[in-house]
């Protein structure tokens, strides 16, 4: 269990968190499903060491795909790969599995928005981590894409059971992925469950899904 | 006609007519001067362009001014460039650094200069160089530190969650990151250097520099060659601008197009 104590969080006067607790199993993928400005991307970066809070974090290796893909611009594909894991093989087995064999060479400028997803969908797994965490992670790309980057993400997982923390503001998003779903507002937890279909979720699982946490959502 | 001007032959056009202006307004100047030891003819000054462009001692002047001037841009950079890693690894020395980068930044340069050249026991070589580090160093300091805090948040924010070594996210991400912006910006830092190290030449009377050219022509009261070594450290410097921009162009190819490894 990855459990978070009493987290607390404020900017200036407006207290995000207060005393919030939350425990992750591990081995799960867990979402977060809550309004713009509710604080989901707050509790991530807590996690992640990249912002100050008060209450208790365990401190954890964090892999992180942010909502977009955060490439370093001068280097190629393997070269930002290579920044998160020495071995050449691990990386050359990954580049494959992604699908990006014939990008490697490729600087990110050349790459399509969906491409760099790919790549830092790629280097989170690569980078042994305790938790890999995801900030909206395709909420830039179109339907077709995004259902593309949920094989290749369930791909990779099928090797790799990694607990995943998810934020999204997306009800499809959370209902394609998500093993267990919380609704957070203002700071607190408004529900919690755990479907009982498998991931990833075929249409016809999706769709009564979808209508209850939609339900949640707007309760 | 409307059709062969355009863009960039329309630019060359406007430069062209520029320089008619600064000609006409030198022809009107000389004429109300009435006086070639106020303001010299342009034929005249032409002439001496091409008497200086002929002798080998000017040659061997604007190679030591172009030596110095090189000289003291590498020293400038290697001093800003190592001081600015340091500052962006330890923030502290980065504070401490401010108010000796603002001291160094508004120290009179001519003043010290005549300092400088008390101190190097009349070394008419050394002063002007230790001048243009002066008005040199901070500024390309300053230029760096800004390149580096305009990197991309984002990937702050990676180098901190992926635990990138610092040695590694300095040579790999911050270096290459600010190197485009700097490296565009060697262009105007030289040639501004040489028109520093000319004024320092100029105060110091290096034998072996343009400045010292200007000074004897000064005391010899030859104002045409004056102005015509002026023309010539203007053009150099409009040349010296342009060939490091386009070396500093061609060094960052990953910005602008894909290359396979």
């Amino acid at each position: 269990m990855i459990e978070i104590k009493n987290f607390s969080k404020s900017y200036g006067n407006n207290v995000v968190y207060e005393n919030f607790n939350l425990s992750l199993e591990e081995g799960k993928i867990t979402c977060l499903l809550g309004a713009s400005g509710s604080g989901k991307t707050t509790l991530l970066n807590a996690l992640a060491g990249l912002t100050g809070y008060g209450g208790e974090m365990p401190k954890l290796k964090c892999s992180y795909i942010f909502q977009n893909a955060r490439l370093v611009p001068n280097l190629t594909v393997r070269g930002n790969l290579a920044l998160v894991c020495k071995d050449m093989t691990k990386i050359g087995e990954m580049l494959e599995r992604a699908g990006l064999s014939d990008k490697a060479g490729r600087y990110p400028v050349s790459l399509s928005g969906g491409e760099a997803q790919r790549v830092a969908i790629a280097r989170a797994f690569l980078y042994e981590s305790d938790i890999l965490l995801m900030d909206e992670p395709f909420s830039s790309l179109d339907i077709k894409l995004k259902y593309k980057m949920f094989d290749l993400f369930f791909g990779l997982r099928e090797k790799d059971k990694r607990t995943v923390l998810m934020v999204t503001h997306d009800v499809d998003e959370a209902v394609a992925a998500a093993q267990r779903i919380i609704i957070i507002s203002d700071g607190k937890i408004k529900y919690d469950f755990s479907p009982d279909t498998p991931v990833p979720r075929k249409a016809e699982d999706s769709a009564a899904l979808r209508e209850k946490t939609v339900r949640f959502l707007l309760n | 006609m409307k059709k062969f001007f355009h863009g960039k032959k329309l630019n060359i056009l406007y430069s062209v007519i520029a320089v008619i202006f600064m000609w006409v307004v030198w022809i009107i100047a000389c004429h109300i001067a009435d006086n070639p030891l106020l303001v010299p003819s342009w034929n005249e000054t032409f002439r001496e362009i091409w008497q200086c462009l002929k002798s080998g001692e000017f040659w061997i002047a604007l190679g030591g001014t172009f030596w110095r001037t090189i000289a003291a841009f590498a020293v400038s950079f290697a001093l800003a460039g190592v001081l600015a890693a340091l500052s962006c690894i330890a923030p502290p020395l980065r504070a401490g650094l401010r108010p000796v980068i603002a001291f160094v930044r508004i120290l009179p340069t001519l003043a010290v200069i005549l300092l400088i050249l008390r101190w190097t026991e009349s070394d008419k070589n050394v002063a002007p160089v230790i001048v243009t580090v002066l008005v040199l160093f901070p500024m390309i300091y300053a230029q760096i530190m800004a390149a580096a805090d305009g990197v991309d948040g984002g990937l702050k924010d990676f180098i901190k969650v992926y635990g990138i070594k610092k040695r590694e996210a300095l040579f790999k991400i911050y270096l290459p990151a600010v190197c485009p912006n700097v490296l565009a910006q060697t262009g105007a830092n030289v040639s501004l250097g040489f028109k520093i190290m000319v004024s320092g030449e100029v105060l110091a009377f290096t034998r072996k520099g343009v400045g010292g050219l200007m000074q004897s022509a000064n005391l010899s009261a030859m104002v045409a060659r004056l102005a015509a070594l002026t023309l010539i450290v203007v053009a150099v410097g409009i040349v010296t601008d342009i060939l490091f921009s386009q070396f500093a162009r061609i060094t960052y190819k990953w910005s602008k197009k894909d290359a396979d490894d």
